[in-house]
């Protein structure tokens, strides 16, 4: 990390200082408005899962949703429109500050904004009885890493779109898709066997299953080491194909 | 006046796919010049520009910014020099002032002398009192020159302005030709594009004239002119549209350019000629006889007729 990134950091906190208000608002309201309605509607019909109520079970997860949505309407719409309509990230790596900076800085910036939201989540959580053990103060890391193996794949791939009617179709065929069939409402194992394998493949399912695991005290579904393992393939691939492609087109391929 | 070498090119060459936009150029800056590259549109000129901005990587050739090579030191080449590329990439979601001060960051500027720098510039563009307004809100000329001021954040060595006066009005354009003018006593170096015959004579040392991706000439503006056009033109507009076969009837008079809405006379004794127009009654709607200029080097250089 150097000052460059930092100063990317800065210009996004810039301009998100004109709309954290309603944005933070949305950003914690949404998953506890999921988690009300679901968890308490659904969650009458369903009552436990593994000796859990259901909203309880859902609550973690649910979080980890809206994480994975903020962070995917910043690394995809977003970089589509600063590359192509604003041009603003051509006008950043005009100075000493690179690609590197551009994806670390937004990187930064992304973090403090989930852990926002997540510590705003989890407290109202809390007040439904949805966080059971003290392994929640590992939630932010989860939350973190989640964001991170989402932002950098769906940046490389934002960067490679060079026409605005394909973003709708990122949208409908990858981050709806996978927000519903992540383990967040139902397990995996409810679907056919190739499903669940694409299930298992996304980095949401695996920041849902050490979510949950975090807030209810139990064990994950998946060990540990195979949880990082996962996430870290998808940032460390995601952090090489992005620079890769933003390399070649904002500098033909210079440094 | 001119210092040490700061930027030098051997064979610089730029292809994009199966297109080559800039063909082996050979070019040398010294410091403390203002440098200028001319040339009809798509001559290759930005490309140059980028080439050496560092935001673009050369296919062959040798280039040297400020000592170094842009292929591996691009971001350390990239912190001296200053940029005001073709088009604004000014950012809508900050404000005026804001635009300044995020870009100083860029560059490492302390945050108390960003914010300093950035008041001054806005005062030296006469744009403080949009400091605080929207980018959106304000008008073409006014992101142009809020544009060149950007630029200069980093009291950079080099400047590069591609096309910097496109779209301002005259009061706004000799305002940035003065503090240009200023930057060059400070002894920074300036290299710039314009399509500005006046702006080009005004403020280059040299420059050189582009045409697909080749330079076609290279001088101070009045040994350009010298050079290549005679000292008068008389300039006929007819009425006709035909002007192609008009040209045939007076081509013995002197070199006639062919313009889309007129025809031009090159020759050192401009009255006789417009004597000898007159009298072959081919009715021309008017005839003017002025000194020539940079633009009649340039159309010779550049026109359908050049070789
Ligand atoms: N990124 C690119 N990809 C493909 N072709 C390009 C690219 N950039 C420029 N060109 C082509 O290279 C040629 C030179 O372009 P360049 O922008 O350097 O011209 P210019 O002299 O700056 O023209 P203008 O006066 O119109 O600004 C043009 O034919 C242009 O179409
Ligand atoms: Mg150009």
């Amino acid at each position: 990390m150097t000052t460059s990134s930092l100063a990317v950091m800065e210009r996004h906190l810039i301009a998100y200082r004109r709309l954290w208000k309603s944005s933070a608002l949305s950003a914690v309201l949404t998953p506890v408005l999921f988690m009300v309605s679901i968890g308490v509607g659904v969650g009458g019909f369903v009552d436990e899962v593994d000796g859990v109520p259901y909203l309880a079970w859902i609550a973690a997860p649910l979080l980890l949703s809206a994480v994975f949505q903020q962070t995917a309407q910043e690394s995809t719409s977003r970089v589509f429109h600063e590359l192509n309509t604003t041009r603003t990230v051509h006008a950043i790596v005009a100075t000493s500050a690179g690609v590197r900076d551009v994806l670390v800085g937004r990187l930064l910036y992304l973090m403090i904004r989930v852990q926002f939201s997540t510590v705003c989540f989890l407290a109202i959580a809390a007040c439904f009885g949805a966080v059971r053990s003290w392994w929640i103060l590992a939630e932010p890391l989860v939350a973190a890493a989640v964001a991170i193996a989402t932002a950098l794949p769906l940046t490389a791939l934002a960067s490679t779109i060079t026409d605005d009617t394909y973003l709708p179709a990122v949208s409908r065929l990858i981050t709806v898709p996978v927000v519903l069939f992540s383990g967040i409402l139902f397990p995996p194992t409810k679907l056919p066997e190739w499903a669940a394998a694409a299930v298992y493949a996304s980095p949401l399912w695996h920041g849902v299953d050490l979510a949950r695991a975090a807030a209810l005290g139990q064990r994950p579904d998946w060990p540990l080491w195979a949880h990082i393992a996962v996430l870290g393939v998808w940032s460390a691939a995601g952090y090489a194909l992005s620079s890769r492609i933003l390399h070649r087109r904002v500098y033909d391929g210079n440094s | 006046m001119t210092g040490e070498r700061v930027i030098s090119a051997k064979g610089l060459a730029k292809r994009y796919d199966a297109f080559e936009a800039v063909k082996g150029i050979d070019f040398e800056v010294r410091s403390g010049e203002v440098f200028g590259l001319l040339g009809s549109n798509g001559a290759g000129k930005s490309s140059t520009m980028r080439m050496i901005g560092c935001v673009s990587r050369p296919t062959s050739g040798e280039l040297r910014v400020l000592g170094m090579d842009p292929v591996k030191d691009g971001s350390r080449i990239r912190g001296r020099i200053g940029v005001c590329p073709q088009f604004d990439n000014l950012d809508p979601d900050l404000t005026v002032r804001e635009n300044l001060y995020a870009y100083s960051r860029f560059f490492g500027i302390p945050r108390a002398k960003g914010r300093r720098r950035a008041d001054e510039l806005l005062e030296f563009f006469e744009i403080a009192d949009k400091a605080h307004g929207k980018v959106a809100a304000m008008s073409g000329g006014m992101k142009r020159r809020l544009t060149i001021a950007r630029a200069l954040i980093n009291n950079p060595e080099i400047v590069l302005l591609d096309e910097p006066t496109t779209g301002l009005d005259p009061q706004a354009r000799h305002l940035v030709w003065e503090r240009l003018h200023q930057l060059k006593r400070q002894g920074i170096t300036l290299i710039l594009t314009t399509h500005y015959m006046d702006e080009a004579e005004q403020l280059c040392d040299r420059l050189v004239i582009m045409r697909s991706g080749r330079f076609v000439a290279e001088g101070s503006p009045a040994s350009l002119i010298r050079t290549y056009t005679q000292p008068e033109v008389v300039e006929l507009r007819f009425a006709s549209d035909d002007l192609r076969a008009l040209a045939e009837k007076v081509d013995d008079l002197g070199r006639v350019e062919v313009l889309p809405d007129r025809l031009l006379i090159y020759t050192d004794r401009g009255n006789d000629v417009a004597a000898r127009v007159r009298d072959r009654a081919l009715g021309p709607s008017s005839v003017l006889v002025r000194r020539s200029g940079l633009e009649d080097a340039f159309l010779a250089l550049t026109g359908r007729d050049a070789r």
